[in-house]
């Protein structure tokens, strides 16, 4: 990781007051918040960002971290002269990195750096959760909520079902080691799952700190969203199924008996004569299970010509052309 | 690495300490947001009998980062967590038309 220029970051002169520094913040965090932006790299953006405003709207930090600003400038200047980087210290002046050397040496990276001596922004806690001192044990005995996709078939939502699902929970082990424990689990879905819904396993997510994952109470949650995956035949238009079934001419003009396929099987269709292409067949309670009631199946029509012709079959098609006396094109005279 | 294999039936509510844990909000500053009508309960009518959808703390989660990122009071917020909502169903709409005219084209 490269230093950071915390007032490149927020566009602002090393001089500039608070106010300016809290206007360019804001103009920033707005431009790149992960939840309104859709800019690339818009999360990491707004992590410089936000940590360039937590120093330099404080006095103290800002302190420092000028004095790391000013340090680095003066070891810049003299490793010009020096075969090996030093920091340079003019006679008098007082070494910001005192107590930090074993730390800190020409290689060392400036936000790694800063990051000991600030601490990172989530141990921090969040700006405006006053906790109250009654409840501030509460949040310190589970461990971390996990959260994954479950992808769904469309058939998987008519019936109660059972998926596998395999995932890992980080933990520490006994050495203070970061490691993955892999889980297996069997979830009901219920039917009438839909595409977002959340679901809660509780006790499957990671544990706390010092905790073996295993059978602990402590655990955190495992939320699963749900992700409908899509279905080769069938759209979905709010809890109706939509099914494009192609037919041939002759079958929109003379009417057909086909089959169409559905969520729990293949069911028979009568086409009505003079068939539009575009127009769609309501088929009742054949669409998405929900937890209330069945969607519809719309069958949408389209009508599609073959793709080579006989010569027999041309010869009738030019008859049909001069017997009927239609105009398919309003704007025709 | 350890396999664990059970089954589970998942949960689909959660009680208000609950979705305070996981959003690691205070109870405090929870109730400010149940005011605000930006966490409302699905069941129950006393602090104690609240029962909140899952999709409660993706919510709630949101509307803290905005309002202590971007410095946003909850009423603002309200209107956009509703904006961003519509915003969602729009593309979900726009999405599934778009799968659906695909099966009409041709090249």
């Amino acid at each position: 990781m490269d230093f950071i220029d915390y007032y490149a970051v927020l566009g602002v002169d090393p001089t500039a007051d608070e106010k300016t520094i809290k206007t360019a913040y804001r103009k920033l965090a707005r431009k790149f918040h992960p939840d309104v932006s859709k800019l690339p790299d818009t999360e990491n953006k707004f992590k410089e960002v936000a940590q360039a405003y937590e120093v330099l709207h404080d006095k103290n930090k800002r302190a420092e971290y000028d004095q790391l600003l000013e340090a680095r400038k003066r070891g810049f200047e003299s490793h010009r002269n020096q075969s090996d980087f030093q920091p340079g210290f003019e006679e008098g002046y007082e070494n910001p990195f005192k107590g930090y050397e074993n730390q800190f040496n020409g290689n060392q990276d400036f936000a790694d750096f800063f990051n000991s001596m600030f601490g990172s922004q989530e141990s921090r806690g969040r700006k405006g959760q006053n906790y109250d001192t009654r409840h501030e044990s509460f949040n310190n005995h589970k461990g971390r909520d996990l959260e994954m996709e479950l992808p769904v078939r469309l058939e998987e939502t008519v019936t109660d079902t059972t998926k596998s699902i395999e995932f890992f929970v980080p933990y520490y082990d006994n050495e203070g080691q970061l490691q993955q424990l892999k889980k297996s689990l069997n979830v009901k879905i219920p039917a009438g799952i839909t595409d977002g819904e959340r679901i809660r396993l509780k006790g499957q997510g990671a544990p706390t700190r010092g905790v073996s994952p295993t059978g602990s109470s402590t655990n955190g949650d495992l939320f699963l969203v749900i992700r409908l995956q899509q279905h080769p035949h069938f759209d979905i238009e709010g809890n109706n199924l939509i099914l494009t079934l192609p037919i041939a001419p002759w079958e929109a003009v003379l009417g057909a008996k086909v089959q169409v396929p559905t969520l729990k099987g293949k069911i028979q269709l009568s086409v009505p004569s003079n068939s539009q292409s575009g127009q769609r067949l309501r088929i009742k309670g054949k669409g998405l299970v929900t937890k209330h009631h069945a969607g519809d199946l719309l069958v949408a029509l389209k009508i599609v010509v073959p793709k080579t012709t006989s010569e027999k079959a041309k010869q009738l098609w030019s008859q049909l052309a001069e017997l009927e006396s239609f105009e398919p094109r309003e704007w025709s005279n | 690495m350890i396999q664990i294999t059970e089954t589970q039936s998942p949960g689909f509510y959660l009680s208000f300490h609950e979705l305070c844990h996981c959003t690691n909000t205070s109870p405090v500053y929870m109730l400010e947001l149940i005011d605000h009508e930006i966490a409302i309960p699905a069941k129950g009518t006393a602090e104690e009998e609240w029962e909140f959808n899952i999709t409660t703390r993706v919510l709630v989660e949101r509307a803290l980062r905005l309002h202590n990122d971007l410095d946003i009071d909850w009423v603002d917020i309200k209107l956009i967590l509703n904006l961003l909502d519509e915003i969602t169903e729009l593309k979900i709409e726009n999405r599934n038309l778009k799968q659906q005219l695909n099966r009409f084209l041709i090249g």
